[in-house]
């Protein structure tokens, strides 16, 4: 669990540290709930100097990684692809992102509203769900590792988040699990959940 | 010889659109796809950001703008007496031109698929024709729009640059010279409507729905924070979002139009005020508005009474121009051409391609 934004975002940064060439990273979560806070973080870390702004119009925003010495397959610095499904209706509309050829690039992926796309981006990624805390500003993240090339850093993970870990997790959902079906399963598509609960 | 009769085509986004500008300022036809009936299986489906339903547009929408200028399919003038124009700025003269002179297009920014449709078809035509090309980026066509329908507009402005994917304040000191004073350091004006409008149940697109709920709403019900309103000229909508969020959970009873008139008394207040900051610090002639949320009537209100009271010119282009239109892009094309030249049809689409600064 984190308590601020700010946290957040570090917790972004521990993660962003174990992410190498090629990886998926599905952020989910409600609307205003900091997924791009976590994507900001996340980028800084990975050494995106330009300003990440929320690519939800455009579908998806690259940058380079270039104050932090990663590289990609090139020998150039690595590329971040921020993705967004948000406006997407459906599988063939996210077809056209070509995420595919992005990862055979070697870019990382960072994909918003990933939870609805996941048949499109392989068996290998690190899910996140971003759920509202107890307080305003208080956020609990969900961490699903899901494929082998995330089975070999679920130690380091668990080691990198240790100091949020004093979460509460006491009901089912812990805050590393396996496999992605509890994001998968459930129908999180902003456009037919995003009533707020107004008469 | 200068230029006259340019068609330009604009496929960054969800609109296909074509349109003829004669001497880069008379609009003569103007077609954006949701005018154009097509048969199945697109009839009555407005395009989405899909590349498919482009193409499927495309030639439609360029055979209407040509015919509606009174230009046939090899670009040369019918002779014929121009059918009515499409839009509120269309034209009926296409001002004794004999041919399409350019093909002019939106080389990006926006997604890779949609732009390749218009870049790809622009060249076509191009070749085919054997006319210049002309690439134009999609936000300096933007703001070449308050330029079409206040020709006389004397510089500098301060151009406030609001969309569902940009929010930009600029420096305009004149055509092609501009400087970047501000701009969003997370979501976009029109992205903050969008979701908002879509969570509290109010659907998509979300500029009209908010605004029109907000109509018999109280824009004083709710104190939404003013994100970075003291100082700078950067803009932040993300909190304002998650604001709106919270309060709903917090009070489930809340009228969705108070919600609605509040948020967007947020918005506009914050955008009204940098705006006015920076016409003031920059000694503007005057404010543009440009892009989709633009045609936010509170948004128009407040610019123009604030310009009045600070005795300059307030610029606001008719609603058809401040959405996505190609007939901003045909300004910004004879323009570049007239003072850049033809652009190299090597040049490709280019999904993240910036405005280019000065000073």
């Amino acid at each position: 669990m984190t308590s601020s934004a700010e946290q957040t975002r570090q917790l972004a940064a521990a993660v962003a540290a174990l992410v190498t060439s090629s990886d998926v990273v599905v952020l989910a979560g409600e609307m205003g709930v900091g997924k791009t806070t976590f994507a900001k973080g996340f980028g800084k870390a990975l050494g995106v100097v330009a300003e990440i702004t929320s690519p939800t119009f455009v579908l998806q925003r690259s940058y380079s990684c270039v104050a932090s010495g990663l590289l990609g397959p090139d020998g150039r610095a690595a590329t971040l692809v921020h993705a967004d499904a948000y406006r997407l209706d459906t599988l063939g509309e996210a077809f056209d992102l070509d995420l595919a050829s992005s990862l055979d690039d070697g870019a990382i992926v960072l994909v918003e509203w990933g939870d609805a796309i996941i048949p499109l981006l392989g068996r290998d990624h690190l899910g996140i769900r971003v759920n509202y805390g107890p307080s305003e500003t208080a956020r609990l993240l969900e961490l699903t590792t899901s494929g082998e090339a995330w089975q070999d850093r679920r130690l380091m993970l668990e080691v990198r988040l240790s100091r949020w870990r004093w979460a509460d997790v006491s009901s089912s959902r812990g805050l590393l699990s396996e496999r992605g079906d509890d994001i998968a399963g459930h129908d999180h598509s902003p456009r037919r959940g995003g009533r707020g609960g107004l008469r | 010889m200068t230029p006259r009769a340019l068609l330009a085509l604009e496929t960054s986004c969800d609109e296909t659109a074509a349109a003829v500008v004669v001497d880069g300022s008379r609009v003569v036809s103007s077609v954006v796809s949701s005018q154009v009936a097509l048969h199945e299986p697109f009839g009555g489906v407005v395009p989405e950001i899909a590349g498919r339903a482009h193409i499927e547009l495309i030639g439609p929408v360029i055979e209407k703008a040509l015919s509606e200028a009174g230009f046939n399919a090899r670009g040369l003038a019918t002779g014929e007496r121009p059918r009515t124009g499409s839009g509120a700025q269309a034209s009926t003269e296409n001002g004794g031109s004999e041919r399409i002179d350019a093909v002019t297009v939106t080389l990006g920014p926006g997604l890779a698929g949609s732009l390749l449709v218009g870049v790809s078809t622009a060249k076509a035509l191009a070749l085919a024709w054997q006319v210049p090309f002309v690439g134009v980026n999609h936000l300096e066509a933007h703001l070449f729009a308050p330029i079409l329908e206040s020709p006389e507009m004397e510089y500098p402005v301060v151009v406030l640059l609001v969309s569902g994917g940009h929010t930009m304040l600029l420096l305009m000191r004149e055509p092609g010279v501009y400087r970047l004073l501000g701009q969003t350091l997370d979501d976009a004006a029109g992205e903050a409507f969008d979701k908002v409008s879509r969570f509290i149940g109010l659907g998509y697109p979300g500029g009209p729905a908010v605004q029109g709920a907000a109509v018999s709403g109280d824009p004083g019900s709710i104190s939404f924070p003013r994100s970075m309103i003291e100082s700078g000229f950067d803009f932040s909508f993300s909190g304002l979002k998650t604001s709106v969020v919270n309060y709903v959970r917090r009070s489930p009873d809340a009228r969705v139009e108070d919600v609605a008139a509040s948020f967007q008394e947020a918005v506009v207040e914050v955008l009204v005020t940098k705006a006015v900051r920076a016409a003031e610090a920059e000694s503007a002639t005057g404010i543009c508005l440009a892009g989709g949320v633009a045609a936010n009537g509170p948004l128009r209100e407040r610019i123009g009474a604030a310009c009045v009271q600070l005795g300059i010119r307030a610029h606001l282009p008719s609603v058809d121009m401040c959405t996505d239109n190609a007939a901003m892009v045909g300004a910004a094309g004879w323009w570049s051409l007239c003072n850049r030249g033809p652009t190299p049809l090597l040049a490709g689409a280019d999904p993240n391609l910036a405005l280019e600064f000065a000073g």
